[in-house]
């Protein structure tokens, strides 16, 4: 669970792939920052965001 | 009739009969046809049904009716925030003359608190610009220098607020929509919590990171609409968590047992020496009304900075894939490209930024505000910069440029936190200096009293530009 799998490769419509020619450098250094942090654990919540703003909403929030 | 009165002034003036929600109504029209429109604030106006309904709040207090506490308020809009029958560019070409069939939940809050809806308020082309500019509508025009930027994407919002055309408008905040606009104008910007302010009857553009929230002279008419607009709507299930808040009560103008932090590192970068003399003294004057300053750091942001990207990036290439496809010619270039990126990121890594998202935040929170309540940020880095300097020169130079003043509010919204923007100073040629400060999920009640607090000992909010009424 150390190196992350190769990506999934995204549909061949005619707008991605113009997307992908165009802005190539740019999808490229998004990919590159998060490629910089450790692979997500198996068991990631997908709504983990929202437990956050939960757990902050009373006693922590709104002072 | 003071056309630099705030929310909080006017509704209370009408309340005492001082003046009518007709006669506030027909000013702030004037306004808005005057300087409104030479600082290209104006989308439409829809002076018949305003005077409708101020007519109507005033024959309300003629006949002893109880007035909600935004009665007689003339208010405007960013041009993506739905009224049912009346028609919401969204600041584009692609949906010129689109008629919605629903009104926005935050619009009917505010009609049934009494507001005054004048019509809508450009805007830059769906929600996609920092500075204000719009290829199919013309750029907005700084109310305090039509040479410089007057932020974006809620453009109009904050010209016709930092004219004092309006007390105050409605703008949305996607990657610092509303703060841009509030800094660059020299107004109070108030960015909610994701799912404080319900989304329902606004144009999307990133379903998870929009909000909606206030632009207004000062905290307290930010506070006061905020008491009228925010809180859980059925129509909106991201509201579900929103605590009962209470945000004009909690004004106290006082600020002891509180403790802000200054982050270190990432938020010191690209700051101008006129911006951080402003935030010097602003920090001063906090301490002095009672908070405690403390150091922090801020955790290397590449990544939440991506995540926020790539987040805005596919939600709205998900909502425009038709428009892409069928009327490509229709989206201003920089739109588009901003746009379409998103198609080309793997299904993959869009769930990984949202699966992300609470780890992220909670790290932002222990690195940047850690003991503390919340965390000064500047606003912009640098001076309110000119059109030309966000649109001439190569691409690489306005990326460059766009990339700084976005460089403090973007990833914010992918953190989901609460922010607030109001000015603390003045650049060498006179356009507002803004700081930001942010604080955790539901703390926008703490954050409208530390800038009410500010407000209350210091003039840069009641600093007007000439173009506004005396």
């Amino acid at each position: 669970m150390t190196e992350r799998l190769p990506d999934p490769p995204p549909d061949d419509s005619p707008a991605t792939a113009r997307a992908r020619a165009r802005h190539g450098a740019l999808i490229s250094a998004t990919m590159a920052a998060i490629d910089a942090l450790p692979p997500l654990p198996p068991d990631a919540p997908l709504r983990s965001f929202e437990v956050l703003k939960a757990m902050r909403s009373r006693e922590e929030g709104g002072r | 009739m003071s056309g630099a009165r705030g929310v909080v002034a006017i509704a209370e003036a009408v309340r005492r009969g001082e003046t009518t929600a007709e006669a506030e109504t027909t000013a702030a029209l004037d306004r808005l046809e005057g300087a409104g429109r030479a600082f290209n604030a104006v989308a439409a106006l829809t002076p018949e049904a305003a005077l409708e309904q101020a007519r109507a709040v005033d024959r309300a207090r003629a006949s002893g009716q109880p007035l909600g506490p935004l009665a007689g308020v003339p208010m405007a809009h960013k041009d993506l925030v739905y009224r049912a029958g009346r028609a919401c560019d969204c600041g584009s070409r692609i949906r010129a003359g689109f008629v919605p069939e629903v009104t926005s939940t935050a619009l009917a809050r505010l009609d049934a608190a009494g507001a005054v809806d004048l019509g809508t308020l450009h805007m830059a082309e769906f929600a996609m610009s920092p500075t204000g500019f719009n290829a199919h509508h013309g750029h907005g025009r700084n109310p305090w220098n039509p040479a410089h930027v007057c932020g974006g994407s809620s453009s109009g919002s904050g010209i016709a607020v930092g004219a004092r055309a309006v007390p105050a408008a409605l703008g949305t905040d996607t990657g610092g929509s509303i703060r841009h606009p509030a800094a660059a104008c020299g107004v109070t910007g108030l960015k909610p919590t994701h799912g404080a302010v319900s989304l329902a009857g606004v144009m999307p553009l990133s379903a998870t990171l929009d909000t909606v929230g206030p632009l207004a002279l000062s905290a307290r008419d930010a506070a006061r609409i905020m008491d009228v607009i925010a809180g859980e709507d059925r129509a909106d299930p991201t509201t579900a968590w929103a605590p009962p808040m209470a945000h004009e009560a909690t004004l106290t103008g006082t600020l002891g047992g509180l403790t802000l932090a200054r982050p270190r590192g990432y938020y010191d970068g690209d700051v101008d020496a006129a911006v951080e003399g402003a935030l010097e003294e602003a920090r001063a004057t906090l301490a002095g009304l009672g908070a405690q300053i403390v150091e922090t750091r801020a955790p290397d942001m590449a990544a939440p900075n991506a995540f926020a990207h790539l987040v805005i990036a596919v939600e709205a290439a998900t909502l425009h894939r038709r428009w892409l496809e069928e009327r490509p010619e229709d989206y201003a270039d920089q739109v588009r490209a901003r746009i379409e990126a998103g198609l080309a990121y793997p299904a993959t890594r869009y769930a990984e930024a949202l699966m992300r998202r609470g780890t992220v935040a909670a790290e932002w929170i222990d690195a940047v505000l850690g003991p503390a309540d919340a965390a000064i940020l500047p606003a912009f880095p640098v001076p309110v910069p000119t059109i030309a300097a966000t649109t001439e020169g190569g691409p690489e130079a306005v990326a460059a440029i766009i990339g700084t003043l976005t460089r403090n509010t973007r990833a914010i919204n992918y953190l989901g936190l609460p922010a607030v923007v109001f000015p603390v100073g003045a650049s060498r040629d006179g356009l507002p200096i803004a700081c930001q400060i942010v604080g955790r999920p539901w703390a926008e009640p703490l954050l409208l009293r530390i800038a009410d607090a500010f407000q209350r000992v210091t003039a840069f909010h009641a600093a007007a530009p000439e173009v506004a009424p005396a």
